[in-house]
């Protein structure tokens, strides 16, 4: 931390934004008291939605890593749970050594293809996803683009299972926010900012770029596959084509784009907002699809710092601060 | 025991080599400008005692130490730092940030945070700034703060007047000179300026197509000599690679 030299940064956050988030906990962790099942059902999903684009925003907007293959981790993750599963190990055991496991396995990755930079990295990492779907594919169990269903989650009551499932995906988000809200305001967190601006100057002041990137890149990866491993605990049924597509990384991007990128609370905001386009107009078909590539283009053009970069530069409001000056900072 | 020693360096580009066997060495405090057009190899040179890039052939030592396989991030924490071309400041930061995150990385302390203050007082009055807004000469003396925070035995500085108006460039090198006068640190600086790098090193070497062509004390040598090394009209007699 960086307590001793000069002005302190910012505080930890401010105690108004802290006792929000406290309170919307405490009516989150309710919900399932009062809610009905597919109120639950939806909300657990949004939970998946915030973990992804918080993941994202960490990979890309503070880490400079722009990945369009995080969906590897993701179907990772379940492929992991299917396998330990069927192992022997009960299913929520399994979801959580699952994960572990995808962030052990994310190391060696790291270490290689983080020596790629820009656009490189970002195929490089969209083609490890798809030579991993390939290869899960083989895997008998999974039987091709059969794939196979997590029938050990039927012995759990569904009222049950559901509510587990919610309040797990809720546990998840909030331990990866406070996760990532001390990581940015560490001193890893300040390098890889540095290394985001300017990876060769960062270097020259002693910033270990690689360490620093790799750290950020397996976080990411274990976040990603306990989103993984709780929308399979809430579909039951795992398909590499579906669990490894494409469609996730195109989401963790949306939210990121409209949120905010590089802002702490932007990716909350994009995820939001993109469940409830998907609410409202999800059964639009192509049109709905359409309207969402729309929405990315006039926010890429338009409003490139997203909804929270919109609002700090106009309002110096900067929720959850990452400890940073922020209102100077350009979009990338 | 010299600051910094480099023994027959060679760098390539690919197939291109950039620097062919270049020695040379630089004592505690002294000043060493590396001067050359543009495709001399200085850059070159550079960001290879930087460890930027990696030598085909030869070797860096930093006070007798083989510093050669050690990483450009392993080197300002032994007391090689650089100043790169373009500044390079981490422009979403404020011009403190950027200071006390070498300042950390290096472990150095708040006493030193205060001294390079002390010799720098124009970047004390820009502390709070972002460090994208300021001007070219504002942030070449912020770039040189960031480096010196980290306490460095040999400070590299790469192209320091490019892209500079003639008053930036002044108080840089005042600045530059203030140091040189008050510090045990060594200093190389790439320059093409040959009139700026003549009036402040104690040491010149003029580069061409990767050699060194020209060395010698700027007292030592008349600036038609420099000129001609440094556009090849005349190989030297001072000339060694």
């Amino acid at each position: 931390m960086l307590t001793d030299i000069g002005q302190r940064r910012e505080r930890l956050a401010i105690p108004g934004e802290a006792y929000a988030a406290f309170a919307i906990l405490a009516l989150l962790i309710a919900v399932p008291l009062f809610a009905g099942n597919a109120a639950v059902d939806k909300l657990t999903t949004l939970f998946v939605y915030l973990l992804l684009a918080v993941m994202w925003n960490l990979l890309a907007g503070y880490a400079g890593i722009v990945s369009v293959g995080q969906q590897a981790f993701f179907g990772l993750g379940g492929y992991f749970a299917v396998r330990l599963v069927e192992a022997g190990l009960p299913p929520y055991w399994a979801f959580f050594v699952g994960a572990l496991g995808v962030a052990i396995v994310a190391i060696p990755i790291s270490a290689a293809i983080l020596r790629l930079k820009g656009g490189e990295l970002a195929i490089a990492l969209w083609v490890l996803a798809e030579v991993l779907r390939l290869a899960v594919m083989f895997d008998p169990l999974v039987q091709g683009e059969t794939g196979i269903s997590l029938l050990a989650m039927n012995s759990f009551d569904p009222t049950f299972r559901r509510n587990l499932n919610y309040w797990l995906g809720l546990a998840a988000v909030s331990g990866m926010l406070v996760a990532a809200y001390f990581l940015l305001r560490s001193k890893i967190g300040l390098s890889a900012k540095a290394i985001r601006d300017d990876e060769e100057a960062a270097k020259s002041i002693g910033i270990d770029a690689m360490r620093v990137k790799q750290v950020f890149f397996v976080i990411a990866a274990f976040g990603c596959a306990i989103a993984g491993m709780i929308w399979l605990a809430n579909t039951i049924t795992y398909q590499p084509r579906t669990n490894f597509g494409i469609q996730w990384t195109v989401f963790m991007l949306f939210m990121v784009l409209v949120g905010g990128l590089g802002t702490f609370a932007g990716p909350i905001v994009g995820a939001v907002v993109f469940f409830l386009l998907q609410e409202i107009f999800g059964n639009y078909g192509a049109w709905y699809l359409a309207g969402l590539g729309l929405i990315a283009i006039l926010f890429a053009s338009m409003l490139p710092g997203g909804i929270m970069g919109y609002v700090q530069s106009k309002t110096g409001f900067v929720p959850f601060s990452d400890g940073m000056t922020q209102n100077n900072r350009k979009r990338p | 025991m010299s600051a910094l020693a480099v023994e027959a360096i060679t760098s390539r580009h690919g197939l291109l080599t950039a620097v062919h066997g270049v020695s040379l060495t630089i004592e505690p405090g002294e000043v060493l400008a590396v001067v050359g057009a543009n495709g001399a190899g200085k850059t070159t040179l550079f960001r290879t005692i930087a460890g930027l890039h990696r030598p085909a052939e030869g070797a860096v030592f930093l006070g007798g130490i083989d510093i050669t396989d050690v990483p450009a991030y392993g080197r300002p924490h032994l007391g090689l730092s650089m100043v790169p071309e373009g500044r390079r400041l981490f422009t979403n930061m404020t011009v403190r940030e950027n200071i006390q995150i070498a300042c950390e990385q290096t472990g150095r302390s708040r006493k030193t945070f205060g001294a390079v203050l002390d010799a720098l007082p124009v970047v004390r009055t820009l502390l709070g700034k972002p460090a994208g807004g300021l001007s070219g000469g504002q942030r070449q003396a912020v770039a040189i703060a960031r480096a010196l925070v980290t306490a460095p035995r040999v400070l590299l500085l790469d192209e320091v007047s490019l892209g500079l108006s003639p008053a930036a460039i002044d108080t840089v090198y005042e600045t530059l000179a203030a140091l040189k006068l008050g510090g045990e640190a060594a200093m190389v600086v790439v320059e093409q300026d040959l009139d700026r790098a003549m009036g402040f090193c104690d040491r010149l070497v003029c580069m061409l197509e990767g050699k060194i062509v020209l060395e010698g004390k700027p007292k030592d040598l008349t600036r038609e000599e420099v000129s001609q090394a440094y556009f090849g009209l005349h190989k030297g007699s001072n000339a060694h690679a």
